[in-house]
């Protein structure tokens, strides 16, 4: 797929282009304005994050299309970021943040139309004196709306980490489907991890769950790996890798990819 | 060489005693079934010698070619030889079964096996346990069904081809065919000189894999050693003879409930 660096055109950009994958480094701009895009009526539109953006960025997503959003959590990220969704739009949005430093990132997701379905992935490390903390809102507003939340995490040192997931069912959001699945291990001793789903449902005709879990590595998975040569900390490693490196495969870009995958193997 | 002695071995789990002094000893190429009824403590054996952390040795000796074992971290008890298949595979979400595979190969090897050495040892390894190759692909026993849990453990005991395997329970959940394969792999490797100490409650298994000597475990200690005639007793009769040829209860011995130690307990918590 094309590559098409949008950084230095944002202040003109405002409708995302088609079958490319737009990119946006926000380590070479400053963004203090407030961004807002528009994915136009039946297309489908890529997207790449890096960066960061201390400003609000507002994508509306319109009737029958679709976004798949990237944000490679390489700076101190610390942004909000919205989506209104109207009929029958989709979002997919997936971040990757193995980096060391604070995070405090606010998502929020408005499916106001009919069948439109909002998806985050996250994939994080916290380590050092790391405090991140991510809170990612769906709301839920009209009938037949899904929302998928799926969030893995680890904390190392003597980070912290914490995930709000507040799935909200409007009154009339019939059919409505919300999932949160948030998994956090705590490292070492010192750490503070936080699940918090938070499920607010105003209908009955829906279906939700989640599934949140904050606890230690286990120890039988080392004990297994270990009694097959390997070492305690190739086994820690293994077991980290395979917590967060699936998050890969929700990436576009090969670079990113790539960079992904070479942090996971060198850094943890 | 490649002897493992277990000198006077006393365990606990979670201030429990389990094991309560056992002796016994695997020389190399020998293959000793171990046998007793359910909870007794054969698992418990197993999982001491490959160091498991949740079972803690209180008193006695696990030597390997006298060298001693109880001092080694786990990882160093694997590449030394020795090899735990397990009763209940752990499910590792997430860590890709070749990606395992071949950092286990390579914790064995001073150099990092090649890509293609890997592959094909893989593809071997798994035609002789019937194991669709594209199951290195999957997470590590995650959704895996019994038997192919299993026979993934026999695949990394052909990988890894210890000096000594422990088996433990490697037939149960396996359908007939699986037993028959699995049982001519070991049998094999056995024939090859690999030394086994395996548990398992079923004569089929060890009438397929011919040990040399039998054991059998009441109550965390060994009561009785004899060779493949006493596996076929065992399997005609149960364990009933033990008391009335030998003496020997096998009735587990349940703890009462003691008082003394709920009161222990609620002091501990008040401290705290
Ligand atoms: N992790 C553990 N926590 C608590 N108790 C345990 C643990 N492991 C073993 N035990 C107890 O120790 C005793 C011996 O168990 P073990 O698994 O060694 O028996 P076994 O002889 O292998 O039995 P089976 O034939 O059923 O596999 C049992 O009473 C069991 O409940
Ligand atoms: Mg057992």
């Amino acid at each position: 797929m094309n590559k098409k660096d949008i950084t230095n055109s944002l202040k003109s950009v405002n409708v995302l282009e088609e079958k490319t994958l737009n990119y946006i480094d926000f380590t070479k701009v400053d963004s203090s304005v407030p961004l807002s895009f528009d994915i136009v009526e039946n297309s489908f539109v890529y997207l790449s994050l890096r960066g960061n953006c201390s400003s609000d960025i507002t994508f509306n997503v319109k009737e029958n299309s679709t976004l798949i959003l990237n944000i490679l959590f390489d700076t101190q990220i610390n942004s909000k970021v919205k989506f209104a969704l109207d009929d029958n739009a989709t979002i997919n949005v997936s971040g990757c943040d193995l980096m060391s430093s604070n995070r405090d990132f606010h998502l929020t997701c408005d499916l106001n139309g009919i069948n439109s379905k909002g998806e985050f992935h996250l994939a994080c490390l916290s380590s050092a004196n790391d405090n991140k903390v991510f809170d990612v809102n769906f709301n839920h507003l009209n009938i037949n709306t899904v929302s998928i939340m799926e969030n893995y995490g680890i904390s190392k040192d003597h980070s912290s980490l914490s995930f709000v997931g507040n799935s909200f069912i409007q009154r009339g959001s019939k059919k409505a489907n919300a999932r949160q699945i948030t998994k956090i291990v705590a490292f070492d001793e010192g750490v503070k991890v936080k699940a918090s789903p938070i499920l607010s449902i105003d209908e009955n005709d829906v279906i939700a769950s989640h599934g949140a879990s904050e606890g230690q590595v286990n120890q039988d998975h080392i004990f297994y790996l270990m009694s097959r040569g390997l070492s305690e900390e190739e086994a820690k490693k293994i077991i980290i890798l395979g917590y967060l490196s699936p998050i890969i495969n929700y990436f576009i870009d090969d670079d990113m990819k790539q960079e992904i995958s070479s942090h996971l193997d060198r850094g943890i | 060489m490649n002897k493992l002695e277990i000198i006077n071995l006393h365990v606990s789990v979670e201030d429990k005693e389990i094991l309560k002094g056992v002796n016994l000893t695997i020389n190399q190429g020998e293959c000793l079934a171990l046998l007793g009824p359910n909870g007794h403590g054969k698992s418990t054996l197993l999982a001491a010698i490959m160091g498991n952390p949740h079972y803690k040795v209180t008193q006695g000796k696990i030597l390997l070619d006298g060298e001693d074992v109880l001092s080694m971290s786990i990882d160093e008890r694997s590449k030394k030889g020795l090899f735990l298949a397990m009763q209940y595979p752990s499910e590792i979400p997430g860590v890709v079964n070749q990606d395992f595979l071949r950092a286990s190969m390579n914790a064995h090897r001073d150099t990092p096996i090649k890509l293609f050495e890997f592959y094909r040892s893989v593809e071997s390894a798994s035609k002789k346990v019937n194991l669709p190759l594209d199951m290195v692909n999957r997470f590590l026993n995650e959704g895996f069904s019994g038997g192919e849990k299993k026979r993934n453990e026999i695949l990394q005991l052909i990988l890894l081809n210890p000096s000594i395997a422990l088996l433990d329970e490697i037939d149960s959940g396996l359908d007939v065919d699986a037993i028959n394969t699995i049982a001519s792999v070991i049998d094999d490797l056995h024939q090859k000189g690999m030394s086994f100490l395996v548990v398992s409650h079923y004569a089929r298994l060890y009438d397929l894999i011919h040990p040399t000597h039998s054991a059998i475990m009441i109550n965390g200690k060994i009561v009785l050693e004899g060779d493949k005639t006493l596996i076929d007793r065992v399997d005609k009769e149960g364990y009933e003879f033990l008391k009335r040829e030998h003496g020997i209860d096998i009735a587990k011995e349940e703890k009462k409930m003691n008082t003394v130690s709920l009161g222990a307990c609620a002091v501990n918590q008040g401290t705290k």
